[in-house]
């Protein structure tokens, strides 16, 4: 199944398909790939998604890890508020990203409402210089409890008896950070690191809700910009070329992540 | 208490807060009355109002139950499927011992591409295939996803059924199917119904195709309630309402699946 989309992509992609009708349509060979390497809408949109993946990525395994390292020093093993943090990966992303929407909305939101309560200062969050800012924080709201959950899966794995044995020595607790902690984590950091980039890379549900890849084409991921080229404007044979260059592209992250899962940590 | 545990217990509480603020505000603007939710800066102490679900259950416009029932038929059948193909499936994987390899990296490779790249594909394919719109196209790309997670988490959750147990019950004269299903699958019956569960809150959850693969028939919640914003753009207590009943059915089988939730999210892989 997946050969054959693969096989079809590319037959779509040398064609000049609209709006799913492949019978009619002539054979226009590299063109539509001419066309995506000369769009500034392509690069555009995939130094978003580089740029996005990358700043959400660093910063939910930064909390993520100050998360779980928090709860396991003070809290382990209790069950309630665990279950209650991890909330945010169960519910739908487009979900997640209408409910964010009803808190940070200028009319209704909120957030907004109460800063200007009491700061008087009147923040359109979804204003051109700030609605980036505003994913970032809602990717980060929705995704730093599944680091938290992978680190924190980690850090119980690590045998007690360290860790007493170094507070006998006199260890202080940087040290039983940097010669304990991190080392037991890294395995856990490589591999939610890679999986949040993956995801938030191709990022898709929760700005097609919040912002539609606007204004203008500001927050256009890749996902989303080709959603709107293959979608609405019904242009198939340029969103597949897009799609298969995306593909291509993949291949280098996608073969250093099997290579990484296979490693026996 | 001491001192500090107290200030521990403030900080996780605010932690706590903070990652629950959306949910716990989209369920208080969605009992707040049209007057309530327009005042600002929003209240937090109200009159609650159910009259937002009713109306959505209600309105004739308003196509809750319609969405509602296309998402429960497609998660359900889904998942249902997804199992009934797996189970063998794996039996045969564990038992002969081949294909798991292949599995594998078929598994994570799934993981990396965006399956966005094939969306142009699937819609052209499911077009010729008279499946846009419909149900079932929705179900069968759920299980295309579905299907290889659901592969190598059972398979890997088989092989932890001692042999012995399986070689007893064919001396006995059991079928290779009367050893799967009367013999193997009891035992890792839990195993299995967290399987199940994750599959349909992926197949809820899901937001992509079916957005793509559907118009009006086929609509589920997820892609029904982000059209109540564009359409219905300052009805919010109906959004809100829409909303918190839509995220209500994973957070039932939350607690049940927690344990499974690590290798679930890294596509099936156990480290």
């Amino acid at each position: 199944m997946t050969v054959y989309l693969v096989v079809s992509a590319i037959n779509i992609s040398l064609k000049e398909v609209y709006f799913g009708f492949l019978e009619s349509s002539p054979f226009v060979g590299f063109k539509n790939y001419v066309q995506v390497f000369r769009s500034p809408a392509f690069w555009n949109a995939m130094r978003f998604s580089l740029f996005f993946g990358s700043i959400t990525t660093v910063l939910e395994l930064f909390l993520g890890f100050l998360l779980a390292y928090f709860y396991y020093s003070k809290f382990r093993g209790l069950r309630l508020p665990f279950t209650l943090l991890i909330t945010p990966i169960l519910m739908a992303p487009s979900l997640f990203g209408l409910m964010n929407r009803i808190l940070l909305n200028n009319f209704i939101g909120l957030i907004p409402g109460y800063i200007k309560f009491f700061f008087g200062l009147d923040l359109d969050l979804f204003a051109p210089k700030n609605v980036f800012w505003t994913l970032v924080f809602v990717d980060a709201l929705q995704w730093t409890p599944f680091t938290f959950l992978v680190i924190y899966a980690a850090l119980i794995s690590i045998p007690p008896q360290l860790i007493e044995a170094a507070n006998i020595d006199g260890a202080k607790r940087l040290h039983i950070i940097n010669y304990i902690v991190i080392p037991y984590v890294t395995p856990a950091l490589i591999v939610s690191g890679f999986l949040r980039f993956l995801e938030s890379f191709r990022v898709f549900d929760t700005v097609y809700v919040l912002t539609g890849g606007g204004p203008g084409s500001l927050t256009t991921s890749i996902s989303i910009y080709i959603y709107r080229v293959g979608f609405t404007m019904g242009n198939q044979g340029l969103a597949s070329a897009v799609g298969m260059t995306l593909f291509a592209f993949m291949m280098i992250p996608a073969f250093i992540f099997s290579k990484l899962m296979k490693r026996r940590w | 208490m001491t001192h500090r545990r107290v200030v521990d217990w403030v900080i996780l509480i605010i932690i706590l807060l903070i990652f629950n603020l959306p949910f716990v505000n989209v369920v208080m603007t969605s009992l707040k009355s049209n007057a309530v939710i327009s005042k600002s800066p929003p209240p937090i102490l109200f009159k609650p109002t159910i009259v937002h679900y009713r109306d959505i259950f209600t309105s004739p416009t308003f196509l809750f139950s319609k969405f509602l029932l296309n998402s429960l038929i497609i998660a359900l059948v889904s998942a249902t499927l997804t199992i009934l193909i797996c189970l063998p499936a794996a039996y045969s994987i564990v038992k002969i011992g081949i294909g798991s390899k292949v599995l594998f990296s078929f598994v994570t490779n799934l993981r990396a591409i965006p399956l966005i790249v094939f969306a142009s594909s699937v819609y052209v394919l499911f077009k010729r295939l008279n499946l846009v719109d419909t149900r079932t196209g929705i179900i069968i790309i759920h299980m295309l996803v579905n299907v290889p997670i659901a592969l190598s988490l059972l398979s890997s959750f088989m092989q932890d059924v001692p042999k012995e147990i399986e070689e007893s019950a064919r001396l006995d004269g059991a079928s290779e199917l009367q050893v799967l299903f009367r013999i193997v699958t009891p035992m890792i019956s839990s195993s299995v119904a967290a399987v199940f569960i994750l599959s349909f809150i992926y197949s809820w959850n899901e937001f992509l195709f079916a957005l793509i693969l559907s118009i009006k028939k086929a609509t589920t919640l997820t892609v029904g309630a982000s059209l109540f914003v564009t359409a219905w753009g300052v009805q919010w207590g109906r959004i809100a309402a829409a909303t918190t009943l839509a995220v209500i059915p994973p957070f039932v089988f939350a607690f049940y699946v927690q344990k499974y939730l690590v290798e679930a999210f890294s596509g099936g892989l156990k480290e």
